[in-house]
C-alpha cells in the first residue's frame, strides 16, 4: 500500500481542517540528552516514522502535525516515550527522529505507520497493519511486523524475525539468525550471510542468495519456486523436495537420492556443514552457485521497491 | 520440528542409509521431543499389528489434550501444543491407516500359506478430520466477525485474501495426503498450514481487538 493513499485516507477519516491539511510545517523540535540503557519508545497513529543514527548522546524529534496536536517526549525509568495527543479524530504525525546509534528503537501504536530505521546499531521493533517497514542497519534483536506493508532490511545482523501478510520481505546483506514469513509474497534474500534460516511463505517465490554456516536453514513455500545460490566451496548437507514440482542443483554432488515420494533429493557439498531443507509443494526448488544467474528484482520491481 | 521429524518413520521402515541412521540415532539421543515422537510411532506399528484393515478411531485428541493441559479448555493451549498435538494426531491418524495397510500387504498370506510380495501402500481415505482444530478455527473467525468492523476495509480483504490462499493450501494438502497416505512431508505440510492459519487468524482478531 502506497503512503499517499493512506495519508489521504487518514486525511479525510480524521476531518481535518483544510488549511492545517496543506500546510504542515515543523510544529515540534525537542532534543534531551539519553544515557546508555534508555530505550525509545515511539507511539503513532498513523504517518511516517523516520528514525536515524547520529553520533551524539542526544534525541532529537521533529515532527509535523496539524495545530491540534501536541508531541510529548517524556522519559520515566529507562524509556523515552515520544508520543501524540489530539483531540477528536486520532493524529497524523510524521516524525523525523536522531538517536545515537547504540538506542534499542520501539515504534508502534496505530495501523498506519510508515516506519524506516536508518543506521542503528541495537534492538528494533516495529509493529504496523498497513505501512511499509525499511531497515537498514540495526543489531541484536530485530522484530517487524506489517499485514499489508512491505519490508525492507540492509545490513541488519543479530536475531531478525520479519513478518507481514500480503506483501513480500527484501533483504540484502543481512547476517545473524532469520526468520522472514509472509502470505501472499516473496521473500528474497540477497547478498546473504545468515547464520540460520527459517523462510516461509503460501503464496510465493523464495531466493536465498549467500553464504551458510554450520546451522539448520529452512525455506518452504506451498505454491512458489525456490532458488538457493550459494558459494561454489559451500558444505552443506541439502534435502530439497517438490511435490508437484522438480528439484535441480547445477552443482556436482557427491551424492544424489531420489526419494520414494514426490521429488525429493539429498546430498552433500563439500564437507557437509549446514544442514539445509527446501520444500515447496507446487513449484521448482534450484541450487545454483552465487552469480550463474542473476537474482536481482526485474527492473520493474526494483523500482517499486525503491519507491 | 526439527530435520529428523519427518524421516522417523523412514527410520522405523528401516529405510534410512546407514549414515543417514547413525546421524539420526545421535540426534534422537539429545532430543527429547524426537524420542517421544518416535515412541509414538513404534506405539502406532504395534497396535497397527492387531488391526484389521480399517480407519482408526478418529478421537485420539482427548487423551492428547489431557496430556497437554489436563482437559482444560482449548484457549488454554499454547500455539506450539496445537501444533505438536495437531501434528501427532495426524500422524497417528494417518500413520496408523498408512500402516495398518503396510502390515496388511506385508502379513496377508495366500491360503497355501505364502507370502505376497510386498505391495506398495495403496491409496487409502485418510482421517485427516480434526475437531479442536476446527472449533478453534470457528471460534477465531467469531472474534473476527464481530470485530470487523473495528478494521479498516482493506485490511479486511487483505485478510480474507490470505486466508483464501492458506485454506487453498490446507485442501490441496488434504487431496494429496488422500492419494498419497504415506507421504510424511504431506503431513507436515498440512500441519504447518493449519498452524499458519490459526496463527493469522489469532493476529486479526487480536488487531480488532485493539483497534476497538
Amino acid at each position: 500500500m502506497k503512503l499517499a493513499s493512506i495519508v489521504a485516507g487518514m486525511l479525510l477519516s480524521a476531518a481535518v481542517p483544510a488549511a492545517a491539511q496543506t500546510a504542515r510545517p515543523p510544529a515540534t523540535d525537542q532534543t534531551i540528552a539519553v544515557t546508555k540503557g534508555q530505550r525509545l519508545e515511539v507511539n503513532n497513529f498513523a504517518g511516517e516514522v523516520m528514525v536515524k543514527a547520529w553520533n551524539r548522546d542526544e534525541l532529537r524529534v521533529t515532527a509535523e502535525h496539524d495545530s491540534r496536536t501536541k508531541v510529548g517526549v517524556r522519559t520515566s525509568g529507562g524509556e523515552i516515550r515520544v508520543s501524540s495527543s489530539r483531540s477528536g479524530a486520532p493524529a497524523s504525525v510524521d516524525y523525523v527522529i536522531s538517536v545515537p546509534a547504540w538506542l534499542p528503537v520501539r515504534v508502534s501504536g496505530g495501523p498506519h505507520i510508515f516506519a524506516s530505521i536508518e543506521g542503528t546499531q541495537s534492538d528494533v521493533s516495529v509493529e504496523t497493519v498497513s505501512g511499509d517497514i525499511r531497515l537498514k542497519g540495526g543489531a541484536g534483536i530485530v522484530s517487524l511486523k506489517s499485514i499489508e506493508g512491505e519490508i525492507f532490511v540492509e545490513n541488519a545482523g543479530g536475531r531478525l524475525t520479519l513478518n507481514t501478510v500480503n506483501e513480500g520481505i527484501m533483504i540484502r546483506g543481512a547476517t545473524g539468525e532469520i526468520t522472514a514469513e509472509t502470505i501472499n509474497g516473496d521473500i528474497r534474500m540477497l547478498g546473504m550471510k545468515a547464520t540460520g534460516l527459517e523462510a516461509t511463505t503460501v503464496n510465493g517465490d523464495i531466493i536465498y542468495e549467500g553464504t551458510v554456516a554450520d546451522n539448520f536453514y529452512r525455506i518452504s513455500t506451498h505454491n512458489g519456486d525456490i532458488t538457493l545460490a550459494v558459494p561454489e566451496n559451500v558444505s552443506a548437507n541439502v534435502s530439497a523436495r517438490s511435490y508437484q514440482g522438480s528439484v535441480r542443483t547445477s552443482f556436482a554432488t557427491t551424492e544424489t537420492t531420489e526419494g520414494r515420494r514426490g521429488s525429493r533429493q539429498r546430498f552433500t557439498l563439500g564437507g557437509g556443514g549446514a544442514q539445509i531443507e527446501m520444500e515447496s509443494f507446487g513449484g521448482d526448488v534450484r541450487i545454483r552457485r552465487i552469480g550463474e544467474v542473476s537474482l536481482e528484482p526485474r527492473r520493474k520491481e526494483k523500482h517499486e521497491h525503491d519507491k | 520440528m526439527d530435520q529428523w521429524t519427518d524421516r522417523l518413520s523412514e527410520y522405523l521402515d528401516d529405510e534410512l542409509e546407514a549414515r543417514e541412521r547413525t546421524d539420526l540415532e545421535a540426534h534422537l539421543a539429545s532430543c527429547d521431543a524426537c524420542r517421544a515422537t518416535l515412541d509414538e510411532l513404534r506405539a502406532v506399528v504395534s497396535r497397527a499389528q492387531d488391526l484389521t484393515e480399517r480407519a482408526p478411531d478418529a478421537d485420539l485428541w482427548p487423551a492428547i489434550a489431557a496430556r497437554l493441559d489436563g482437559g482444560t479448555r482449548r484457549y488454554s493451549f499454547s500455539m506450539p501444543q496445537l501444533v505438536a498435538a495437531g501434528i501427532a494426531l495426524m500422524i497417528l491418524s494417518g500413520g496408523a491407516v498408512w500402516m495398518a495397510n503396510r502390515q496388511a500387504a506385508v502379513q496377508a498370506p495366500t491360503q497355501a500359506g505364502v507370502q505376497q510380495p510386498v505391495e506398495s501402500p495403496r491409496a487409502v481415505p485418510v482421517n485427516l478430520a480434526d475437531a479442536p482444530y476446527d472449533e478453534a478455527v470457528a471460534d477465531l473467525e467469531r472474534a473476527l466477525e464481530a470485530g470487523r468492523s473495528r478494521l479498516d476495509p482493506t485490511t479486511v480483504k487483505v485478510l480474507e485474501s490470505s486466508l483464501a490462499a492458506i485454506d487453498q493450501a490446507i485442501e490441496q494438502s488434504q487431496r494429496a495426503l488422500t492419494a498419497d497416505p504415506a507421504n510424511t512431508y504431506l503431513y507436515s505440510h498440512l500441519a504447518a498450514a493449519r498452524q499458519r492459519k490459526l496463527a493469522l487468524l489469532r493476529r486479526a482478531s487480536a488487531l480488532a481487538d485493539t483497534e476497538g
